[in-house]
């Protein structure tokens, strides 16, 4: 079975209070902890402890984990990786909180990455028995669930075979200079299931270690046209859409939290098979890539990461 | 209220209570490169040349380092001025006007308060 999903994005923010208010009013995300200068969410259809820990003290992404169907994943991965030539360590249980023990090792891209089998079961808010289809007191935009990440790297092809080789991903799309360099990879977004992405990786000069964007799941385009306008209503700052990439055609709205890290909702998107045929983009047509109507470029999404 | 006067634009603008820097050229019909609005990004980097402005919230050392702040400069959309100030905007700032009608009426209007202490539909005490 191996690798299930991205179980959590752990990142910075300069003020904890402030984005407790943006993560928890805003986007509708329930605290499950709050330890120290920590704070442990939850979406309401998601049934693991957290998805998202905010940490006070600068601004970024900390790490991410990734969650294994079974303890024996860890030792496949663990060998797996060191064939690839990455070290991994072993990590305790307990050393976050409501987790299991599992693996951590840096990916080439410099970003720390977890590995773990196992994270206290809190349940879907919803129930699991005879369930409505959503919970009737949800706060603001109440997304469900954290849906992909997407991480800078300096050069994305060490990366993106890393989780090929290692994780058992499969990449749906990839931005590559131009047809006749399709070996290499500007951008690549990479499935485990289904899903048209579960992490990303964009490259460019200087973007080792950072976070281009965390990703909420909504319903379909009305709901991301609603999380718009609950974003105004609190004001904040917008950075792209809403639109819809041709990009795995992901309906979309990109805007930053009170530290300045970029989220995402994110709806629909396509059904993503491993035989499917991998779609490529150059880099002369990004601009439809990013939006399928005005097709231009926007300055800051391609410039900012935090 | 402290006045924000813009090297290159030949312009003085009021700004509001509490108002960041940014804020203020926005409101008043102008733009420059700027994106997270939140102190994450750094892109609205603007020095200081005279004046005093304080963060109306923590920014961080990686986003701006501090042999930088020595400098004077500072991240403009989460500044806010405490005296009158003076800010340069770097050229890859592109500090420009968008909306003359927005800056042209903002301009009037200072005026008018300054010279007779009444806002203009004031017609109450006129
Ligand atoms: S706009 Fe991002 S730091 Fe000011
Ligand atoms: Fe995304």
């Amino acid at each position: 079975m191996g690798i299930l999903r991205l179980g959590y994005a752990h990142i910075r923010v300069t003020d904890l209070e402030a984005a407790k208010r943006h993560y928890i009013y805003t986007m509708g995300l329930r605290p499950t902890l709050e330890v120290g200068n920590r704070v442990y969410l939850k979406g309401w259809d998601e049934w693991d402890h957290h998805s998202v820990v905010l940490e006070e003290g600068g601004v970024g992404v900390v790490k991410v984990g990734f969650k294994v169907a079974k303890v024996e994943d860890l030792d496949d991965i663990e060998a797996k990786a060191r064939t690839f030539g990455v070290t991994t360590e072993r990590m305790s249980k307990g050393d976050n909180p409501e987790v299991s023990d599992g693996l951590r090792f840096f990916l080439p891209s410099m970003h720390t990455i977890e590995v773990y089998h196992e994270q206290t079961l809190v349940g879907l808010e919803v129930g699991d028995v005879n369930p409505f289809p959503f919970p009737r007191d949800l706060m603001g935009i109440g997304v469900p669930r954290l849906d992909h990440a997407l991480l800078g790297c300096d050069e994305v092809n060490t990366s993106e075979q890393f989780f090929i080789d290692v994780f058992g991903m499969f990449p749906v799309e990839r931005l590559v200079p131009d047809m006749d360099h399709q070996d290499v990879s500007v951008a690549t977004w990479l499935s485990n299931g289904n899903r048209t992405h579960d992490i990303a990786l964009i490259g460019g000069e200087n973007y080792s270690g950072k976070l281009h964007h965390i990703a909420f799941q909504l319903e379909d385009w009305n709901a991301i046209l609603r999380a718009g306008q609950i974003m105004a209503i609190d004001d904040v700052p917008v950075d792209l859409g809403p639109t819809q990439h041709n990009i795995t055609r992901g309906k979309t709205i990109y805007y930053f939290d009170p530290a300045g890290n970029r989220n995402e909702v994110f709806a629909d998107g396509y059904v993503a098979q491993r035989d499917r045929p991998c779609v490529l983009w150059s880099l002369d047509l990004l601009g439809r890539g990013l939006s399928t109507v005005d097709r231009n470029l926007n300055e800051t999404f391609l410039t900012v990461f935090s | 209220m402290s006045a924000v006067t813009l090297v290159g634009m030949d312009v003085t603008l009021e700004s509001r209570e509490g108002e960041p820097l940014t804020s203020t050229l926005l409101r008043t019909g102008y733009m420059m490169r700027l994106a997270c609005k939140r102190g994450g990004c750094g892109l609205c980097r603007v020095h200081v040349d005279s004046g005093v402005t304080e963060y109306n919230s923590t920014v961080a050392e990686t986003v701006l380092p501090s042999w930088e702040r020595e400098q004077g400069i500072i991240l403009a959309c989460r500044s806010v001025p405490v005296s009158d100030v003076t800010i340069s905007v770097p050229e890859e700032g592109r500090l420009r006007c968008i909306a003359p009608l927005i800056t042209q009426y903002v301009l009037r209007e200072q005026d008018r308060v300054r010279h007779r202490g009444t806002p203009m539909g004031d017609t109450a005490t006129e």
